[in-house]
């Protein structure tokens, strides 16, 4: 009974012990800045120095590899002091892809030490670059990385995530490129192929063209086929955002087929148009103001961007808001970009203290407007739904 | 009263409660520099049980030097701070647990923090790529992230790639000065609309130090850049234009933002030899442990990593021994959250929930399978021994761990793409979107709550139709049907990494894993 009472009591003052500590150490600046999960030791400074030889370098390219493959090396490392040395492992970068049973060792004067490791290609890459990280009590070499490299091949890979086409001209057929590279064959044949957006497929085409090795660039010394994608717009798209997404099933002999998917988006802009934050919705011409609270209002920074070669003449002016209670809109001084392009800031806000409302475009409410007008020969009108609610 | 049971559990943790007190009795390092005491905490002294496979045995005990962060670092006259490579992870997702992982805005905020007020001046700069992907989403993200950075008060950031193939508008929106705000953004060879948008270099004064930041996009990383609204130089065009100004402005340090690959940022250090630090993020996944030289300038190479997981901290002392120190930072649990930057991926969150999938331009795609999803309940009505297994697993409340997170619970990610795409059913996992009959929203597909059988075993549509009767097919099409849904054993674990992969479950991909998950939701047979 007594061992349990005072079990008990140590439990209680351990603990309090533990949190009064762990308190007063985060009350001051600073208590992030412990060493952590290292370990020390204290011995005489006068002591002969250990001195730490790498054998054959410190870094190992395995060169191509096959995702998810394994590959062993062994690092050795020399004591070449008078002192025995000390390695400890610190931190591999990635604890999946560098595979080492070592923690550490106390390496004698003239000996060696062996680590093994093995690089698990885990990751896509193509580059792969990780390491293993030892302290050790060499002076001049108390951390040492040891690297681990490879190139991760694939049977077909897309040199770009994606294309990205930004504005297109509405009126011109649009291209944009990007390359099919093949890592273990020669020949890459594609045998399906699709545009999944089917009410914009009409405006989109590709060709692929196989392209001579010997002009691939050396950086990707691993590329045995190489195939330039070429995706077009065709004239005729429609004002607004644009999204589709190409698939392409690529086949090489003896490998399993690989599904190659290259996303493609871009707008189509009027003369006038918003460009704002992610809560202005292109697509459907809104600005996603949300719920807000009446103590704390709230305000979007916008541009109206005015293209072609009237951009600096053409004036903007706010016509009108609505609700007016809750809703306010200025514009600032504009400025103009290049040869092509005037921003003018505009500035729309629930003020604080605004009544509450519901405006969110549904069956309470519909949206709020704020009407711009122009003195653009053909863009007379700009207006701006605000989907909001004061709360 | 406690049972005998309990009481053999509690030994322990009292073992734990007193090894813990015990510990921080213990005598520790002492810093060599002035670093206030409040850094240094002791750690378990434990080499003498340390494994040694390979080694000759110990004949005398030697120095691993203990390593602190800034240890001997007297106050510096300026203390970069340096990021890059945020890549959309403005936090960690904490599915394997928070403790478990480095990075996000929250940690290097405290970091900031915490330097800032022990009176350091704090020069935080960024060398870009703050989101990747490209999208409704990452534009998203892209916003807050860069509302945050000026929060923290970086005074550069740069353009990285994946930035710069968002939607043009988007990127000026956070990038460009306004009226009454100058804007952190520079490069100097890279901006949006026009040249005029994006400053080429910023002039930081710090300390008592005149600091010139400039930063380029490498060539190789402009090649994934195809928008003509991106106005785009060779990184030696920028470099030209501003390295004269850069000259003349006498300043006291020079710092180059390379987002490039790390030859071609030597390859520029080289050339233009006058600067003093240079960052950039194409270097490995972590930050080295010690700064680097690069052959032929007095330049400092500074990796950033990727991910954010680490920064680097660089102090400049007016000491002619070392004139710039560098610590390797892991941004880890020992930083607390910042409570302004959970309020930032709050908002961030509140604002995915008010665009929702369509303003986020997310429309349900159907299947390769030409299937739909039909929920867990309708699996159910047949195969009720593997629901019930189901059930009782993790996958049936995978969305109740969005809308009620463990951790950072005040923050709910339910209105999240790159969570709900693993969290619900009938999502692609790896891209984020629905297919077609997936789940909408907690209301409006309440069947498709929580990581459902289709995911494993594809869309049900026309396998419940045949078996209903709904639709009339022979026998061997009936057979096949049921065939397709079959996921066969070999191909499990193929599957499982979809979701469990290497950044929301390393464990599962360690050997043998599997093998150890598996039993947990074994279910054979078709009942």
């Amino acid at each position: 009974m007594r061992i349990w009472v005072f079990g008990a009591m140590a439990l209680v003052i351990g603990a309090s012990l533990g949190a009064i500590s762990t308190r007063l150490e985060y009350a001051n600046l600073g208590e992030s800045f412990e060493v952590h999960g290292t370990v020390s030791e204290s011995v005489s400074t006068d002591a002969p120095p250990s001195e730490l030889v790498i054998v054959d370098g410190d870094t190992k390219d395995f060169g191509l590899v096959r995702y998810d493959s394994e590959h062993p090396h062994v690092f050795v490392i020399r004591n070449s002091g008078q002192a025995p040395l000390r390695v400890t492992k610190e931190n591999v970068s990635c604890s999946l892809c560098v595979i080492t049973k070592f923690t550490s060792a106390v390496v004698p004067p003239g000996e060696t030490l062996n680590i093994d490791v093995t690089l698990q290609a885990r990751k896509l890459g193509p580059k792969i670059n990780e390491s293993l990280e030892l302290r050790t009590s060499d002076p001049s070499h108390r951390t040492v990385s040891l690297q681990l490299m490879a190139y991760v091949g694939a049977v077909a890979r897309l040199s770009a995530e994606g294309l990205p086409l930004g504005s297109i001209d509405a009126l011109k057929e649009t291209t944009a490129s990007c390359q099919i590279h093949g890592y273990f064959s020669s020949q890459i044949e594609i045998v399906q192929s699709e545009f999944i957006h089917a009410t914009m497929r009409e405006y989109f085409d590709f060709e692929i063209k196989q392209l001579d090795i010997a002009d691939m660039p050396e950086k990707d010394p691993y590329v045995r086929s190489a195939y330039e994608l070429t995706v077009r717009v065709k004239p005729g798209v429609p004002v607004g955002p644009f999204r589709q997404t190409l698939k392409l099933l690529a086949r090489v002999e003896g490998q399993e087929d690989t599904m190659l998917e290259l996303p493609i988006q871009g707008r189509v802009d009027g003369a006038i148009s918003f460009i704002a934050s992610p809560e202005f919705s292109p697509q459907y011409g809104f600005l996603q103001g949300g719920r807000v609270a009446s103590a704390e209002g709230k305000t979007w920074e916008m541009h109206v961007m005015v293209k072609g070669p009237q951009h600096q003449d053409v004036e903007l002016t706010i016509d009108a808001i609505e609700p007016k209670e809750c809703l306010t809109a200025s514009l600032g001084e504009p400025k103009a970009l290049g040869d092509n392009i005037t921003l003018h800031p505009l500035t729309v806000s629930v003020p604080k203290g605004a009544p509450a409302i519901a405006r969110l475009g549904n069956e309470q409410g519909d949206a709020g407007q704020v009407v711009i007008k122009t003195t653009h020969p053909t863009a007379k009108k700009l207006i701006l739904s605000v989907r909001f609610a004061v709360e | 009263m406690l049972s005998t049971n309990t009481c053999w559990r509690g030994i322990p943790l009292l073992c734990v409660c007193l090894a813990a007190c015990s510990n921080r009795g213990q005598p520790t390092a002492q810093p060599t520099g002035t670093a206030p005491p409040a850094e240094v905490l002791q750690v378990s002294p434990n080499v003498q049980q340390a494994t040694n496979e390979t080694a000759a045995p110990a004949t005398q005990e030697t120095v691993v030097p203990e390593r602190e962060l800034f240890e001997g670092w007297a106050q510096p006259k300026v203390a970069f701070v340096l990021s890059g490579q945020q890549k959309g992870y403005i936090e960690p997702c904490g599915c394997s647990g928070l403790a478990n992982q480095k990075g996000g805005l929250a940690r290097r905020h405290t970091l900031i923090r915490q330097l800032r007020k022990r009176g350091w001046p704090v020069v935080a700069l960024d060398a870009g790529n703050q989101v990747r992907r490209f999208g409704r989403q990452p534009e998203a993200k892209f916003q807050v992230a860069v509302d945050s950075l000026k929060r923290i008060g970086y005074q550069a950031i740069a353009f990285g790639d994946s930035d710069l193939r968002l939607s043009a508008g988007v990127v000026a929106s956070a990038t460009m000065p306004s009226d009454t705000e100058p804007s952190p953004f520079v490069c100097a060879n890279a901006a949006v609309f026009d040249r005029s948008a994006t400053p080429q270099y910023q002039i930081v004064e710090a300390g008592d130090k005149k600091i010139g930041v400039t930063a380029i996009l490498g060539s190789e990383e402009q090649k994934q850049v195809v928008s003509g609204e991106i106005i785009l130089q060779t990184p030696e065009a920028g470099l030209d234009e501003v390295m004269p100004t850069l000259r003349a402005a006498d300043c006291d340090l020079l710092v180059l933002l390379a987002h490039a690959s790390i030859d071609e940022t030597k390859e520029l250090a080289r050339k233009y030899s006058d600067f003093d630090l240079v960052v950039t993020t194409g270097g490995r996944p972590e930050p080295s442990y010690q700064p680097e030289e690069i052959d032929g300038t007095k330049a400092m190479l500074i990796q950033t990593g990727k991910k954010a997981m680490y920064t680097v901290v660089v102090g400049v002392f007016d000491d002619e021994q070392q004139t710039l120190r560098y610590q390797r930072v892991p941004l880890d649990a020992r930083f607390d959250d910042s409570a302004e930057m959970l309020r930032q991926l709050a908002s961030y969150q509140d604002h995915l929930n008010r665009l929702g999938l369509e303003g986020l331009e997310l429309k349900p795609i159907l299947h390769a399978s030409g299937n739909k999803y039909v929920g867990t309940d309708e699996c159910k009505e047949c195969h009720q021994k593997a629901f019930a297994v189901w059930e009782g697993t993790p996958h049936a409340s995978a969305t109740d761990s969005l809308v009620h997170p463990n951790e950072r619970s005040e923050i709910q990610r339910h209105f999240d793409p790159e969570c709900l795409s693993c969290h619900v059913t009938g999502w692609n996992p790896q891209r984020f979107f629905p297919y077609s009959g997936g789940y909408l929203g907690l209301e409006a597909t309440p069947t498709m709550i929580g990581n459902g059988c289709e995911n494993c075993h594809g869309p049900g549509s026309a396998h419940v139709a045949a078996e209903s009767g709904d639709i009339e097919v022979s026998d061997d099409k009936l057979t096949e049907l049921r065939e397709a849904m079959r996921l066969p054993l070999s191909k499990a674990e193929e599957n499982c990494q979809q979701c469990h992969d290497l950044d929301n479950d390393p464990k599962f991909l360690k050997e043998g894993a599997f093998d150890k998950y598996w039993p947990k939701v074994e279910h054979k047979g078709m009942d």
